[in-house]
């Protein structure tokens, strides 16, 4: 197989999950993290409550991420972490980038 | 999809991660703590050696200056959670956590258990006076917590807590050379010292810096 094969090969097998933009920042935030509250991650993203939570729901849905309600005084506060295979997940994304740049170089 | 996507991907991780290595220089006060309780706390003891005092003369203030370090851990540790929104330690805090764990606690272990094993303890009380025997103590501690210091800035890039340990190594080699008396300033002024002023420039850094965020169109 040549490498132009195998390239083609490592670009389809990208986790589609983690490569869309928001869902990437996201897990790369709650990798570095640990556990971050859904105010933090808006902050963080300057990105609308709606957009936010449809691509946390999309990583909870998967597998890659949980959530935590819980009251924080009077005020509820979400908030989410990695799951051990959101952070499988997360690292082998990161190979995966790495052998394509890896690739064109 | 094409390659320029990837490397888009690869621009967008740096920037967060730049964004999440400025956050994390508000854990600095935290360093400060200990930095400044290890500064105080082991030149005070190091005058109680000096000056020939009883030994508690030096062993309180320092029981309390570190019970406070360890106090203030706890309140900064919960304030900057709820100020940043954060709940816990992330992959690299948890990485620097097991390092420290590793070094001090198995480090720490081995090196009493073979610091008091019949042999070499009678070795040791029979050749070194009582003053110096806490300095002699504390000269492998500087060795060990050095070794954690240096691995924590090569982990956390960090090249002032490398060079941090780096000076604490060389000086328990300068130590060993002059007097064991002296681990205790040699303490204070590597570990102390570079914790409490590597700690408040961590946490000026991050007051001044202002809230950045990435915006993901």
């Amino acid at each position: 197989m040549n490498n132009i094969e195998e390239l083609a090969r490592t670009l389809a097998g990208i986790d589609r999950v983690l490569h869309e933009r928001i869902r990437l920042a996201i897990s790369t935030i709650l990798f570095h993290r640990g556990e971050v509250s859904f105010n933090t991650l808006k902050r963080m993203l300057k990105t609308s409550e709606g957009n936010l939570a449809t691509h946390l729901r999309t990583l909870e849905q998967a597998g890659y991420v949980k959530v935590k309600k819980r009251f924080v005084g009077r005020k509820p506060q979400t908030t989410y972490e990695l799951t051990d295979k959101g952070i499988k997940a997360y690292r082998e994304y990161l190979k995966t980038l790495t052998k394509i740049l890896q690739f064109e170089k | 999809m094409e390659i320029s996507e990837v490397e888009e991907r690869i621009k967008l991780l740096e920037k967060l991660g730049g964004i999440i290595r400025e956050e994390s220089r508000a854990y600095g006060i935290i360093d400060t703590a200990w930095g400044f309780a290890i500064l105080a706390g082991f030149l005070i003891f190091q005058a109680v050696e000096i000056l020939s005092l009883p030994w508690f003369y030096g062993l309180i203030p320092l029981i309390v200056l570190l019970s406070l370090a360890f106090a203030l851990t706890v309140y900064f540790k919960r304030k900057i959670g709820e100020q940043l929104g954060y709940k816990r330690a992330g992959w690299l805090g948890n990485k620097i956590k097991k390092t420290w764990l590793a070094t001090a606690l198995i480090g720490g272990t081995a090196y009493m258990l073979v610091f008091w094993s019949p042999p070499v303890a009678d070795i040791i009380l029979k050749d070194v006076s009582p003053g110096e025997i806490s300095g002699l103590i504390l000269l492998g501690w500087l060795i060990i917590d050095g070794i954690g210091c240096m691995v924590q800035g090569i982990i956390s890039e960090s090249r002032f807590y490398t060079a941090i340990g780096f000076m604490m190594i060389i000086s328990a080699v300068v130590v060993a050379n002059i007097s064991f008396v002296y681990s205790w300033s040699a303490f204070a002024l590597t570990f102390g010292l570079g914790y409490l002023v590597g700690g408040l420039r961590d946490y000026r850094m991050f007051k001044s810096s202002r809230k950045a965020g990435v915006r993901i169109e």
